[in-house]
């Protein structure tokens, strides 16, 4: 069983993100109450920010464990651990996409999604040992015959990652 | 996602700020002031300027203050809605803009949306039947389009309506209409001449659109997966729509971006040969006369609809297709 977290580097600069956008727009929204259209714009992206500092904090408290039964996540943020599973037998979901920082597609990040039984699991490729977690769920996808759109493979293929050599293994 | 829109707003803001300095440093550019050059006009008409009347509204204005409180008080300003003072009209920019926003913009979209129904089905039909003598003669036509300044086909059809049909092109509406409030009539009346302006302003848009689908589409056709579709038996309408142009929307989606800024200032010069009465000929006309803050608010919101135009597309490309370039790197 491996235990992984998002790093500290990539959390230290989402929270460096999400203080930033507040900083600016609180004062942006100060400035504009005489004008109502450009103050709840303002609020709204003082909400939007905020909440990706609240959802960076959420992610700096939680923990992945990837065993060779599926993957589940802990978060400690609560006063009772709250804990999210996904089994690979019963995977029913898979998508992995890619969200270019760049418009030449040549840098970003991929985020990895996996579905089971209702529960819904969505972790980034920042996430220590990402392409592991992203291999076991390429071959429990194959095992389990899902369909996958041509984005996803191409991704997957991207990351070195074979559909058809994992299905040999298999 | 959300980390992708806060990735993309933080961009977003910093660079409208920056934006808006090099718009205020760009309008101050020129040497003197809109009162300088008032001077000068009075000078040229032998009319005697009076000096201490033209320092007071210097005081007035705000002119004799450094440039960055100028530029301070501007940006206040602009986030409170309030556009500053038109020295040219002697009004409030958003009262002398009016109209002539929401004309530019109906005038802006009705071209956008021209440029994509005529350039889809004709890109798609080009790309499907390369080589055949529909898409030689579609090639030509979108080669003419795009060789074909815009300000050079208003003039024509100004030019081809007044000796065939005696009548004149020009204007968004009838001239009874002009100044009075929106109506039922206004509307009628501003959709009966907007075909013109679209049809002027869209062509070469539509042409380039249409060269460009067609090269996307290509390409996405000599595709493997295509093969293996076709391979497989899916029938040729149905693997075109899912797979291919799916892919080939791309430069649809990025163009956004682009698309909205280019219409309005590119018809500039349009909208003076067909007499307009949308924001180019009175951006031109402020540029001219020094009227910074009607020129700089023009320009600011050209910028925005830039700055907004990126980030629509950037977030629907993310959306339709979160492919990774295969030479790209994921963030680690």
């Amino acid at each position: 069983m491996t235990v992984l977290r998002y790093p500290r580097a990539t959390l230290r600069n989402d929270y460096i993100r999400a203080g930033i956008g507040v900083a600016l727009c609180v004062p942006l929204a100060v400035i504009s109450r005489g004008s109502s259209f450009g103050f709840w714009l303002f609020v709204a992206l003082i909400v939007l920010f905020a909440a990706f500092g609240a959802r960076t904090w959420l992610r700096a408290q939680a923990e992945y464990r990837l065993t060779e039964a599926g993957l589940l996540r802990t978060n400690a943020a609560f006063s009772r651990k709250v804990a999210t599973g996904v089994a690979w037998t019963e995977l029913s979901g898979l998508t992995l996409r890619f969200y270019p920082l760049r418009r030449d597609r040549s840098d970003g990040w991929m985020q990895l999604t996996v579905r089971a039984a209702g529960a819904r699991l969505s972790i980034d490729s920042t996430l220590e040992n990402f392409d592991a977690i992203a291999e076991a769920a390429l071959a429990a996808g194959l095992r389990n015959d899902l369909p996958m759109t041509q984005t996803t493979l191409a991704n997957f293929q991207a990351l070195g990652f074979s559909p058809e050599k994992l299905s040999d293994s298999n | 996602m959300l980390r992708y829109i806060a990735h993309r707003l933080l961009i977003m803001v910093p660079t409208l700020i920056a934006i808006s300095f090099i718009v205020f440093v760009v309008i101050q550019l020129p040497p003197g002031d809109y009162l300088t050059t008032l001077i000068e006009e009075l000078r040229e008409l032998g009319e005697p300027a009076d000096l201490k009347q033209i320092e007071a509204l210097r005081e007035e204005y705000g002119l004799d203050r450094p440039f960055l409180v100028q530029y301070v008080q501007w940006v206040f300003g602009l986030v409170q809605g309030d556009l500053g003072y038109s020295f040219e009209y002697e009004q409030p920019v958003a009262d002398v803009v009016g109209d002539r926003l929401w004309l530019s913009f109906i005038v802006s979209v009705a071209t956008i949306i021209f440029t994509w129904i005529v350039a889809f089905p004709i890109g798609v039909y080009s790309a499907t039947h390369q080589y055949s003598w529909a898409d030689n003669s579609l090639t030509f036509i979108g080669f003419l389009g795009l060789a074909t300044p815009n300000f050079l086909l208003a003039l024509v059809m100004v030019y081809f309506a007044n000796v065939w049909f005696g009548t004149e092109i020009g204007g968004l509406m009838d001239e009874r209409y002009i100044g009075q409030p929106w109506s039922w009539g206004k509307i009628v009346s501003v959709l009966e001449h907007l075909w013109i302006p679209v049809i002027v302003i869209g062509t070469s848009g539509t042409a380039g659109m249409i060269r460009r689908l067609r090269a996307n589409l290509l390409d996405e056709l000599q595709k493997q997966y295509v093969v293996t579709g076709r391979a497989k038996g899916l029938p040729p309408f149905r693997l075109l729509i899912r797979y291919p142009l799916r892919m080939s929307l791309n430069p649809f989606i990025s163009d956004i971006g682009d698309l909205l800024p280019q219409v309005i200032s590119g018809a500039v010069i349009v909208s003076v040969v067909l007499n307009l009465p949308t924001t180019g000929k009175m951006l031109y006309e402020a540029l001219l006369s020094q009227d910074m803050y009607l020129a700089g608010s023009f320009l600011m919101f050209l910028a925005l609809l830039t700055v907004l135009g990126v980030l629509v597309s950037d977030l629907a490309l993310a959306l339709l297709d979160p492919r990774i370039r295969l030479q790209g790197r994921a963030e680690k």
